[in-house]
């Protein structure tokens, strides 16, 4: 089964595994109370991270497409606002995390990715609030759930790169792109 | 060789960090700048923001007098009272003025957000 | 699009903008309230605890913009009759929304498309990582997780779509419930 119409195919396995993932983490973070509903840890930004290292744009794009509508029908949100605040925010965190990984990969590490990748998540979702649910008021929220944001990313980004460093499977999937 | 972090990480953290504080800043500070219009009417007290435009009718003891937001504007064009004072007083637009209709006991005012007497906290956090 | 799996999803389509264009607090109540019934029935849980707090959540902020008639005023902080609305209108409208997006999806309709296929696959292995038991915070979570990666791999299984849906819906249900949707906007102004 291929899903590329020309060229390479696309290695639909690793960005199924790696959207399932993503899900796994979106159900688990969905269980965790949290003081605010609208808290969010970014859990499933971890295989999306994962995935930078080794896919190319477009598989990674396919995964993106996986993390938010994967997540829409699990949790049941797909034709509602949640689904909008989750597409709006993963939209945006994930191609400003793809054109920081390719422009500075070398200088920075995750956490400086999860940082900037949580920032436009995060003020995609503020900017979708204030129309949809909060009016004004958006803005008065914005602070603590920009700085909550934050905190979670710097956690999230210590722990992929610790994964990156020292996975054995994403080494395997690493040599794999450079046999080709 | 890899690193936990590295300068460029700290470099973006503190921008990130920078950022949320001036705007957070911003936003307590002047976040709640925006004036509004007071309505009194009989007792009863209404608030609207004064750049959303809107057309009320404010019950008084005579009837309804009409009032309309716009613009930033506000102006009443109509009013059941006899002497049409507060008609033709025209559009407000800064804090502190104020447009009365004492026939039918209606006063308007532009106001900022923050009561006189109150903080920001203690309508935030 | 004449499957069975894919009833819901036409009857909540045709639902949809009856809902998203509600702005009126009464009929909307209606609405959640049929929606609710519906999930009952198809023996979904609510979560009431969660629906009050996104409810007190989304209205206490809406409240910080006063708009309309002042109701109370609580240490100098004026509670008005506009803004509640507003906030009780968006709130219950994201809940009815979610309710009614349950219901859309809940015979787990088949999307076309390789994207669809691509989506199956990733179900499979879903279901892969909730029955692994990989819990989120034990001692060595990346070996583990590394561990279960290459397992997952292994067993590469076919891209079943293993879910168990919900009740089944029959299309006679599924057009009263989209029709009832929009008797209660029609009749709206009359209540």
């Amino acid at each position: 089964m291929s899903l590329s119409s020309s060229g390479r195919a696309v290695r639909i396995h690793e960005i199924a595994m790696l959207g399932a993932f993503a899900l796994f983490l979106a159900t688990v973070e969905y269980v965790i109370p949290k003081p605010v509903p609208f808290m969010r840890i970014g859990l499933a930004n971890l295989p999306v991270m994962i995935g930078l290292t080794f896919l190319t744009t477009r598989e990674y794009a396919l995964l993106a497409f996986l993390k938010v509508f994967g997540q829409g029908i699990i949790h049941g949100t797909l034709f509602s606002y949640v689904f909008l605040f989750s597409l709006g925010g993963s939209a945006a965190s994930v191609v400003m995390m793809l054109i920081a990984y390719r422009l500075a990969g070398r200088h920075v590490t995750f956490v400086g990715i999860a940082v900037i990748g949580a920032f436009a998540s995060n003020m995609a979702q503020l900017f979708l609030a204030r129309v949809f649910l909060f009016g004004e008021g958006a803005w008065l929220i914005a602070p603590p759930f920009l700085i909550t944001g934050l905190i979670t990313a710097v956690v999230l980004g210590l722990f992929t790169q610790q994964f990156v460093l020292s996975s054995r499977w994403l080494a395997a999937k690493q040599e794999g792109v450079r046999r080709d | 060789m890899k690193q936990i972090m590295k300068r460029a990480d700290a470099v973006i953290l503190i921008a990130a960090a920078v950022i949320i504080g001036v705007m957070s800043f911003q936003i307590y500070r002047n976040g709640s700048d925006a004036a509004l219009v007071r309505i009194d009417a009989a007792g009863r007290q209404w608030i609207y923001p004064v750049d959303q435009n809107d057309q009320l009718f404010i019950p008084g003891p005579l009837g309804h007098t009409e009032v309309v937001i716009e613009d930033g504007h506000v102006h009443i064009p109509d009013s059941p009272c006899t002497n049409k004072i507060c008609v033709s007083t025209g559009k407000i637009q800064r804090t502190g003025q104020w447009i009365i209709c004492l026939p039918n006991d209606v006063f308007v005012r532009i106001e900022g957000a923050l009561p006189e007497d109150g903080e920001v906290d203690d309508v935030a956090f | 699009m004449t499957d069975r799996r894919n009833i819901p999803l036409i009857a909540g389509l045709c639902m949809l903008p009856a809902l998203v264009f509600q702005f009126d607090l009464l009929p909307l109540l209606l609405q959640l309230g049929l929606l609710i019934i519906i999930r009952l029935l198809q023996g979904g849980r609510i979560r009431v605890k969660t629906n009050l707090m996104m409810i007190v959540t989304i209205t206490a902020v809406n409240l910080l913009q006063a708009h309309g008639q002042v109701l109370y005023e609580i240490a100098g902080f004026e509670i008005t009759l506009g803004a509640l609305r507003i906030g009780l209108v968006r709130s219950l409208k994201l809940i009815a929304l979610i309710y009614l997006s349950q219901f859309m999806i809940s015979q787990r309709p088949a999307f076309p498309g390789r994207l669809g296929n691509l989506l199956s696959l990733q179900f499979s292995y879903y279901e892969g990582f909730l029955n692994s038991g990989l819990k989120v915070n034990p001692k060595q979570f990346i070996q583990r997780l590394d561990e279960l990666l290459f397992q997952l791999e292994e067993h590469r299984g076919d891209p079943g779509d293993r879910f168990q849906a919900a009740g089944s819906v029959g299309w006679i249900p599924a057009a009263a419930a989209a029709a009832a949707f929009w008797v209660i906007c029609a009749t709206a102004p009359l209540l």
